[in-house]
């Protein structure tokens, strides 16, 4: 073996706690670096699982593309997998219930039906054209008995729903229409179909209110070359779908499609959220910030670790420096000294980079294993928890970034190694440069408080100002990382934790009030001894035009303020200065109406004479946005004062007969900040309640400036478990169909388990980068006692007592770690500051705090390891014998 | 033949006020096979001068050529593979690698340049220091004398063109001191080396063919003891 490679073994094998030292610094980095990226692509695995659960494995979809033309696409290179599904049709089935009378009846072929989230309860796929796929929503909505194996004859054709154009254009389709008053269907073709299994409704099924999906089978080989279906596809290389699939669209004259609201679209839709989760999305999104995210913590940990082992090495380099004199003296060259180190460097990589891909597999399977419950409640699909992906990648990556780390660390050490001259070897000063003037006085302030051996200690800091510099510099970055990571964990959990104390309902339950039995339903939710309150929501929307001095000043500013922000809450600036409001008027149900009242202290008849429609104003705003705090009335408005409702551009002309209106003028009764159950914080979109007599008198003039949405309910129930079982059978009951509710409880429980998780990880990792940062100090400082023996021996000599040498050890440590915190604090609160101002963007807000208890653990931490390291070294030399250690002769 | 010549040498350090001459143009030559003690007080320069003799300080101005080669006109790696394969330093505080072993410290000049070691050679130069059984010990396993005959294995293993040793015997008791001289003289008769040796002991100093003074940076005298 080389002599260069013995004597970097040896020096290695014969200073075992340094080189342990050095070996877990850069353990715990590899190991990080590797944790972070088996977390990263596991949590993306989990996602894009998740998104194929929830949306389907496809990448893009061709819309209505001639059958003729289908091969262009399916025998593209760049296509793995393509997928036929076509729209048949609305059709009638002789359902029971009037409100969803339509079956919106779609044809997948094979393929299809495994790759888009179809989930089968039972039965199987359909196989032919006869055979329909249908959800037990629909078979218990329709009354007919149907099951597996059951006949239902269905006849297509067309929905004639006055103004038809008009009322597709709002709602963005045909199938998002309601069932219409004056509505009728106009038969074509009569078909039987055999149920063969029932499916788990589709995400779709709730937004099309007037039909339920079903599914039939697509056999390409009974298609006419005219007829147009959409392809979907799988593309080899997902991440230049957005340019192989238009230019595949432009080669069959597919570049725009008219739209549902009559406007040109694109024929070609993506798959955005798996797109995105497999960096494949150009848009701007959370995921495409998740490699971002990564990066980011990779680099940190690759300074943080960087720095780590530089010093390691460094501090290696120092305590040699005579032996690589005397190498340099007895002929070597810069280059065979400058190799040593390397040689250190490889050898130190060779032991750890393994150790910490094992550790780091071994330590996110653990971690994956016990949040498995956790991740498996917070996303429903993921019931193994996050599955652990060991990539050949992972691997490489770390190996490359962990080898990169040691190697840069190492490589300012080598070439200060090989910049030692021999003459460094043959004289026996110390660390002092001969020739070099440094200015060691102190303050004699510092002898009266410290005494003579607290004076030494500072000037020991001040002699080796690279090694002091170095040291402070260490702990600062440990105070910093700390402070800001624990900053961080509690700004996110103060979010979170606002959003649930905004919510002030304990229920939320989906009720379209169109829907057949929907009032009974609600007035029996009333009468259950479990609820304690109820809001029946319904909502209109219209828009508000006031003049400039309605505005309140701040308001204005605000509004100057934000529109240079993208918000869609923000009101719409017109040519001439003013603001168009989306205005929103609300009725609550009657008994929630009068709660309110009553705690405002109206008077509740005045404000249910529709003749007179008084309503109350909710006026105030608070939000947070780009860290600046924006509280203020919105509107100079007070009682008596009108607001003239407009209708909303492009809501269609009258839809009810009578005269037609395109205004409506509401009196303000009451300004207030209160609101009533249900309703949480408010944008900047001014607000009216109206008792429901109001509501429903002036529904058909509303309904003409602009939609009114059906809602949903709330309510406050001291016993939400047992309320809900109870409404769940009223609902089935009365209105029927799918039950969808929202419970804050759940909710919260999700709220505290994402909480957990998202901590888990961030002081799983803020433990692993504290511990890199304490294993650096506690490496410089041992060291930077080791490196003294002689001169405390000769202390020792001339006096120094061993309490005094204890004293002396202790000031060097205090000193030590108040300069670190004097520096490292003020850098950390400012970094909080920072990621403060990042938090809180809209409704919601809270006041800059610091996590203070952190703070505190963090100066007593600091102190504690500086201490604990001195005296611990200190202890480990202070028996030496003092001649022995004076007259040790070699290097 | 001349195997040393200095010309002109000047080591001067600081300025101004707190200048040091610590060699003043100084010139003078050495044959090959020459043994030339240089004597002088503490402080006088002499071991200053054998430094840059060896390669491993650097003059302020001034040229040392050894064996025709100005190694000051050398760059550092350069000089290294010179100082390797032609300069042996013998210092006072045997300056060890303490964990590479006797076999290992001896060898080292030869193992940086990447040669084939000479078996017979290294057993002839181990033998006559005395070392044989010690091979495999580490120098904290050696006694002081044991540790400076190392020293002079490692500067005798290249056969260099020139030893330089300063106050080899300081660190010694007058037993093994005699001993250290005596095998320099060896090495010196038997393989005709060109050793000088810096000392501030008159008697050491009176067993080389030829006593340089020293003093105050400059050569006081300089005279031939021995023919």
């Amino acid at each position: 073996m080389n002599i260069l490679t013995t004597y970097t073994l040896k020096y290695l094998r014969l200073n075992k706690k340094r080189t342990a030292v050095t070996i877990l610094g850069a353990v715990l980095s590899s190991a990080l670096i590797c944790g972070v990226l088996l977390l990263g692509l596991s949590f993306q695995k989990m996602m894009i699982d998740h998104e194929i659960f929830m949306s389907g494995s496809w990448h893009a979809r061709f819309l209505a593309v001639p059958f003729e033309k289908a091969k262009y696409i399916t025998e593209n290179n760049a296509v793995e997998t393509s997928m036929f599904s076509s729209w048949l049709g609305n059709a009638t089935y002789g359902s029971q219930n009037t409100v969803r009378p339509y079956l919106y009846i779609t044809a997948y072929d094979t393929l299809s039906f495994q790759n888009r989230n179809i989930k089968l309860i039972t039965g199987r796929y359909p196989q032919n054209a006869d055979e329909l796929l249908v959800s037990p929503v629909m078979i218990g909505d329709s009354g007919l008995g149907l099951k597996v194996g059951s006949t239902v004859a269905v006849t297509f054709g067309q929905r004639d729903i006055p103004n038809h154009d008009e009322m597709v254009k709002a709602w963005g389709g045909e199938e998002y229409v309601a069932l219409a008053d004056g509505e009728t269907f106009i038969p074509s073709v009569s078909k039987t179909y055999t149920v063969v299994g029932l499916m788990v409704p589709l995400a779709d099924e709730t937004s099309m209110p007037a039909s339920f999906p079903a599914l039939t089978y697509l056999d390409p080989a009974q298609l006419a070359a005219a007829d147009k279906m959409d392809i979907s596809i799988l593309a080899h290389d997902p991440h230049s779908i957005y340019s192989s699939a238009p230019q595949m669209a432009e080669s069959i004259g597919l570049a725009t499609i008219t739209g549902p609201d009559g406007q040109p679209t694109e024929s070609i839709v993506y798959n955005e959220d798996l797109l995105s989760w497999m960096g494949a999305s150009s848009h701007d999104n959370y995921a495409r910030f998740f490699p971002v995210i990564l990066a980011t913590l990779i680099i940190l940990i690759v300074c943080g670790s960087a720095f780590v082992i530089y010093n390691a090495f460094a501090i290696s380099i120092g305590d040699r420096k005579k032996q690589f004199g005397m190498f340099a003296s007895v002929g070597a060259t810069s280059a065979q000294i400058r190799r040593i180190v390397l040689i250190e460097a490889g050898v130190i990589a060779a032991i750890a980079i393994p150790l910490g891909i094992v550790g780091a597999i071994i330590g996110v399977a653990i971690l994956l294993k016990l949040t498995q419950g956790i991740v498996a409640q917070v996303i429903l699909d993921a019931e193994q928890g996050m599955p652990l992906v060991v990539s050949p990648l992972v691997i490489v990556l770390t190996v490359l970034f962990s080898a990169v780390t040691i190697v840069l660390s190492a490589w300012v050490p080598a070439r200060r190694a090989a910049r030692v001259s021999p003459i460094d070897a043959i004289r026996q000063s110390g660390e002092v440069e001969e020739g070099k003037l440094l200015d060691l006085r102190t303050n004699p302030l510092i002898r009266r408080m410290f005494g003579f051996e607290g004076e030494l200690a500072l000037k020991s800091l001040k002699r080796d100002q690279k090694r002091y510099r170095t040291t402070v510099l260490s702990l600062m970055i440990s105070i910093i990382l700390f402070v800001a990571f624990n900053s961080l964990t509690l700004y996110t959990n103060t979010t979170q934790n606002i959003a649930v104390q905004a919510m002030n309902f304990d229920l939320m339950i989906d009720l379209d009030y169109r829907q057949t039995h929907a009032e009974d339903f609600a007035e029996r939710v009333v009468q259950l001894p479990e609820v304690q309150r109820v809001t029946f929501r319904r909502s209109h929307y219209s828009e508000y035009i006031p003049e400039r001095s309605v505005i309140t000043d701040p308001a204005y500013q605000a509004l100057q303020e934000l529109t240079s922000l993208d918000n869609q809450y923000l009101p719409t600036v017109r040519e001439d200065g003013t603001y168009e409001f989306v205005l929103e008027v609300n009725a609550v149900g009657p008994t929630e109406f009068a709660h309110y009242a009553g705690q405002l202290g109206l008077d509740l008849a005045q404000y249910s004479d529709p003749s007179k429609p008084l309503a109350i104003l909710v006026n105030h705003i608070t939000l947070r946005q780009s860290g600046k705090l924006y509280d203020f009335d919105l509107f100079n408005l007070k009682p008596g004062d009108t607001i003239t409702a407009n209708r909303m551009q492009g809501w269609p002309s009258p839809q009810t007969g009578g005269d037609a209106i395109d205004s409506l003028t509401w009196t303000v009764g009451t300004v207030t900040e209160e609101t009533p159950l249900g309703f949480m914080g408010m944008t900047l979109t001014p607000t009216l309640f109206v008792s429901d007599a109001v509501f429903d008198s002036l529904s058909d003039q509303m309904v003409q400036l602009g939609p009114i949405n059906p809602g949903n309910m709330t309510l406050k129930s001291d016993d939400p478990d047992t309320a809900l079982v109870a409404i769940e059978r009223l609902y089935k009951s009365t209105v029927g169909g799918n039950f969808s509710y929202q419970s804050m409880k759940e909710f919260n429980q999700s709220n505290s388990l994402q909480t957990l998780l998202t901590n888990l990880f961030f002081y799983g990792f803020m433990t692993l980068i504290t511990l890199i940062g304490v294993t650096n100090i506690v490496n410089t400082l041992d060291t930077s006692i080791k490196l003294r023996r002689r001169e405390f021996a000769m202390l020792k000599s001339v006096g120094l007592t061993p309490a005094g040498f204890r004293r002396m050890l202790r000031y060097e440590s205090l000193f030590y770690g108040l300069t670190a915190l004097l520096y490292g604090l003020p850098i950390a609160i400012a970094v909080s500051v920072f990621i403060y101002s990042q938090f809180g963007s809209g409704v919601g807000t809270f006041n800059f705090t610091l996590p203070w208890g952190a703070i505190a653990a963090c100066i007593i931490g600091i102190l504690a390891i500086v201490f604990v390291t001195m005296m611990i070294s200190g202890a480990t030399i202070r028996n030496d014998n003092i001649v022995d250690t004076i007259k040790e002769q070699n290097l | 033949m001349e195997i040393l010549k200095v010309n002109n040498l000047s080591k001067i350090y600081g300025k101004g006020d707190t200048q040091i001459k610590a060699i003043d143009n100084v010139s003078f030559s050495v044959e090959k096979g020459e043994f030339v003690a240089i004597v002088g007080s503490s402080g006088s320069g002499k071991s200053t001068l054998l430094h840059i003799l060896g390669g491993v300080d650097t003059p302020t101005s001034g040229q040392v050529l050894v064996d025709g080669t100005d190694i000051f006109s050398l760059d550092q790696t350069q000089l290294a593979i010179f100082r390797r394969r032609q300069i042996g330093l013998i210092y006072q505080f045997y300056n060890l690698i303490p964990i590479l072993n006797m076999e290992e410290n001896i060898t080292l000049p030869l193992l940086l340049d990447g040669r084939r070691l000479d078996e017979a050679h290294l057993k002839e130069i181990v033998t006559t220091l005395g070392l044989a059984d010690r091979t495999k010990h580490l120098p904290n396993q050696l006694s002081g004398g044991q540790q400076q005959r190392v020293s002079i294995g490692r500067a005798l293993i290249n056969n260099p063109a020139l030893m330089l040793a300063d106050e080899p015997t300081g660190n010694l008791d007058s037993s093994n001191a005699k001993e250290i001289i005596s095998l320099l003289k060896l090495s010196n008769q038997r393989y005709h080396q060109t050793l000088i040796l810096v000392t501030h002991d008159r008697e050491i100093a009176l067993q080389a063919d030829r006593i340089i003074t020293f003093g105050d940076g400059h050569i006081m005298r300089d005279e031939v003891v021995r023919a």
